[in-house]
């Protein structure tokens, strides 16, 4: 790298505010094992949130999304929340027994952009996936799409096409 | 004279002798109901030594996550596996040779065991570090010792420590201990990579002190204590504003030449809309300065994520990087070759493309600059390890 760079690059990050892509504030995120044997025990779906340390549109969606009280009171109440860092090199278990890391899970489910937020059953198998930036009311769209069982029947698209 | 201007003409058309590989052979299969990961730091997950080969992974034919090595010499065909950690779960091996065989080291216990392997047996197992560890890399020096880079708990967070090893009778001994970087502050250093030449020492990790992941670089010269660090990367400012710190970068695997130069792979996600991409850099100091960061993969692979990149050089210089991706819908293994004018088009070898997922590539050179290319294959309800070798001109 030459100096130019490293100088304009040091200039960026003088610039940058410290804030970094972490689990939302006030929200029982915990580690993908745990979760998963949480929503075992409870019959509840898992609500898995795919982060970047560094990810804007994490921070984004962290500060204008879930710091909505209504997102907090029917997620809290309707999801085992899982954070996972998609770099992340910490080890997991997979339902099946596997271990393998977080990043290892994130390439595996092709999350190369974040956030990617996915619902899971109770026994890990996915639901759907809503990646990028959402908003207050999508993601109380995706929880009538869960809680209603509509999932079942019907696509995302086509559960929030018909509400239109 | 016009007859030498299209005899030379006719010359320079000639097109370059592309590498290529051979069909390959199989190290190792497991049934799909047990796993078998071709992970580790750097991905010095094979090695060659003279006429030997070594394969490392971690698989769990018998229950638990184990180390295991495989053979080929002479025929190439090779040898039952060998069982190399004990019986807690382990994971993340390297492989480098040392002598005339080779030095494992992986994760087990929180943990980094090592010993001396070869086709003729093992030695006695060395536990590294006294606090937590992980992510174990490994690089043969030219003075005949190995280098051995891992990250360790120090605290709340996780540091790069640098050691020699030596063989002692039938087990290795420990020298030169030291903590690559201690600045980092309260930001954890991971997934190291090490590159020895006759220059000095080359380690490269992800730094997240910045606020987002990036790779860090630091060099230090034979017998020395490495110097300060270099940000190897660049990266995007955050788009948004009030909020993030830029693109991420992570992975990164070193490999270097007997004239000294280093080459870096690693992914990149300064264009987060196509995912992580392979970039790479160029020394030729040995790692001291790295020159700009080069875009590895073809543009027919833009719009695709990369995933696990390996890289190996030659002794004369060339260098070789691959990485697995789905620009063709499912899970390939890709390598470039690195030319005057940059990076080749991207090619597969024999048999890393098709039906099932080829994934995690791993990369080395022997003595006379043959590379190898070692790769995951998952399908039909099997998982198997593939070594491929470089077709040598006029080789059958």
């Amino acid at each position: 790298m030459n100096s130019f760079r490293a100088f304009f690059c040091s200039l960026l990050l003088l610039m940058a505010p410290p804030m970094y892509a972490e689990p939302p504030v006030g929200y029982p995120f915990v580690h993908y094992d745990e979760g998963l044997k949480r929503a075992a025990a409870s019959g509840r779906p898992v609500f898995l949130y795919f982060g970047r340390y560094g990810c804007g549109y994490c921070g984004k969606v962290n500060a204008e999304t879930f710091s909505s009280p209504k997102v907090r009171e029917v997620y809290t109440r309707h999801y085992e929340l899982v954070y996972l860092d998609a770099e992340s090199g910490h080890r997991i278990r997979l339902p099946s027994g596997e271990w393998i890391t977080e990043s290892e899970l994130g390439a595996r489910l092709n999350v190369f952009s974040t956030p990617v937020f996915l619902y899971l059953q109770p026994d890990g198998t996915p639901i759907f996936r809503a990646p990028g930036y959402k908003t207050v009311a999508d993601l109380l769209a995706f929880d009538r799409f869960i809680q209603s069982g509509a999932w079942r029947r019907q696509t995302i698209n086509e559960f929030l096409e018909q509400r239109r | 004279m016009r007859w030498l201007a299209v005899a030379g003409g006719l010359l320079f058309a000639l097109p370059v002798m592309a590498l290529q590989f051979l069909p390959p052979r199989l190290v190792t299969e497991v049934s799909a109901s047990a796993f078998l990961h071709l992970d580790g730091s750097g991905r010095r997950l094979l090695a060659v030594n003279g006429q030997a080969i070594a394969v490392v992974w971690e698989d769990s034919r018998e229950g638990r996550p184990a180390i295991r090595a495989a053979f080929a010499t002479g025929d190439g065909e090779f040898g039952a596996p060998q069982r190399l950690s004990g019986s807690a779960p382990a994971f993340e091996p390297a492989v480098t040779s040392l002598g005339n065989g080779f030095v494992a080291c992986w994760e087990e216990t929180a943990r980094i065991h090592c010993r001396q392997i070869g086709p003729e047996g093992r030695g006695r197992v060395r536990v590294l570090g006294g606090t937590a560890a992980r992510q174990i890399t490994l690089a043969s020096a030219p003075d005949g010792t190995v280098a051995a880079v891992w990250a360790e708990r120090a605290g709340r967070h996780y540091r790069i420590v640098s050691a020699r090893l030596v063989a002692d009778g039938d087990g290795l001994r420990q020298r030169g201990r030291q903590i690559v970087d201690a600045t980092a502050g309260e930001a954890d250093q991971l997934y190291p990579a090490v590159a020895v030449t006759r220059h000095g020492t080359v380690v490269a990790w992800e730094d997240r002190r910045q606020g987002a992941t990036r790779i860090f670089t630091a060099f230090a010269p034979p017998g020395a204590a490495f110097g300060r660090w270099s940000l190897l990367n660049d990266f995007r400012p955050s788009r948004i504003r009030r909020f993030g710190n830029g693109t991420g970068a992570m992975r990164p695997a070193l490999a270097g030449d007997d004239a000294g130069r280093v080459s870096v792979v690693w992914l990149d996600k300064r264009d987060f809309e196509g995912g992580y991409d392979v970039y790479a850099a160029l020394s030729t100091d040995g790692g001291r300065h790295f020159g700009h960061d080069e875009l590895v993969q073809d543009p027919l692979g833009e719009n695709t994520p990369q995933w696990h990149p390996g890289v190996a050089m030659a002794p004369d210089g060339r260098i070789v990087a691959a990485w697995d991706d789905s620009r063709e819908g499912t899970s390939d293994v890709w390598y470039s070759e690195r030319g005057t004018d940059g990076w080749s088009d991207d090619e597969t070898p024999p048999g890393g493309d098709g039906e099932g997922r080829q994934t995690h590539p791993a990369l080395a050179s022997d003595g006379d600059g043959t590379l190898f290319l070692l790769w995951r294959e998952e399908g039909g309800g099997r998982i198997r390890l593939w070594l491929s070798r470089q077709r040598v001109p006029d080789a059958p």
